[in-house]
């Protein structure tokens, strides 16, 4: 188990959008103003997490056209997916849960 | 940077309520379209039956179109949530094993009036939506289960004579405002 917790993740807004993709099946996507919702953080704010979060390779964004209305959506990647289960166990360790 | 076993508690729990809060919003908004297309179902079909009777055979035609709206609308959704489309044979299987299960109840059951036929659709998708919303993230099925049964049942005893504008109106009006109560969540 790691003796630090990870720094990306180990950061509130950045831990909600991690939570969230990870409470999606593998391939489902998040779009950005349901991760807005989910994680309470400000456009602007959650913009810059995102970009965080997807220059470290935890989350992989696509950006489309949906009903002629510009779309952004986000899903984790297996390092992210792998990373946040790391974080948890480093949570869970500090508590003395296996 | 440490961390307090306090801490790292509070992170836990906002993880798995991160994690809920996305499951049953998800769960909803991937719902809310097959309800009201249902509920748009069931006010025709109710209202044509309410108001010309030797018209019955409207629910075969309504109840096929529907199946096949639930296949186009199953794999729209699955493209537009990224999900993989494979859900086709399951939605072929639920209309089978309802068309067989409808059939052997009414069968064992008759004879019935119109009324107790017309009751019996309504009770049997409320206990349905009712475990979806027990057994899965989905809790906003369980109320709307709960009301389906409970709607149906009240106009049953209460309306009888009026009973298929009832289902038409409640039954049907009520899934249509279900399915906008599931998308906005």
């Amino acid at each position: 188990m790691a003796e630090q917790p990870d720094p990306i993740i180990h950061q509130p807004v950045r831990l909600k959008i991690m939570s969230a993709l990870k409470a999606l099946p593998e391939r489902e996507l998040l779009e950005f103003v349901r991760l807005k919702a989910l994680s309470g953080a400000t456009e602007g704010n959650l913009g810059a997490h995102i970009s965080s979060l997807e220059q470290a390779g935890y989350i992989e964004v696509q950006k489309d056209f949906h009903h002629n209305r510009p779309r952004t959506r986000a899903k984790l990647t297996r390092a992210g997916r792998r990373a946040f289960e790391d974080y948890v166990a480093f949570l869970r360790g500090i508590i003395g849960e296996t | 940077m440490s961390l307090t076993p306090a801490e790292a508690q509070t992170a836990l729990k906002d993880i798995e309520k991160t994690e809920s809060r996305t499951a049953a919003s998800q769960h909803a908004r991937f719902s809310a379209p097959f309800l009201i297309m249902w509920g748009i179902v069931w006010v025709i079909g109710y209202s044509v039956t309410a108001t010309a009777p030797q018209l019955s055979w409207i629910w075969a035609t309504l109840i096929i179109g529907g199946a096949i709206g639930s296949m186009i609308l199953g794999s729209r959704q699955a493209r537009t949530f990224g999900r993989a489309n494979g859900d086709g044979w399951r939605y072929i299987g639920s209309f089978g094993v309802i068309a067989m299960f409808l059939t052997a109840l009414l069968s064992i059951m008759k004879p019935l009036d119109y009324n107790q036929v017309s009751a019996i659709f309504p009770l049997i998708i409320g206990i349905f939506y009712a475990f979806i919303g027990l057994w899965t993230k989905g809790w906003r099925m369980l109320p709307l289960g709960i009301a389906l049964i409970g709607l149906t049942t009240l106009g049953y005893f209460m309306l009888p004579d009026y009973f298929t504008y009832w289902m038409a109106g409640v039954g049907g009006g009520g899934l249509i405002v279900g399915g906008l109560w599931l998308r906005s969540a």
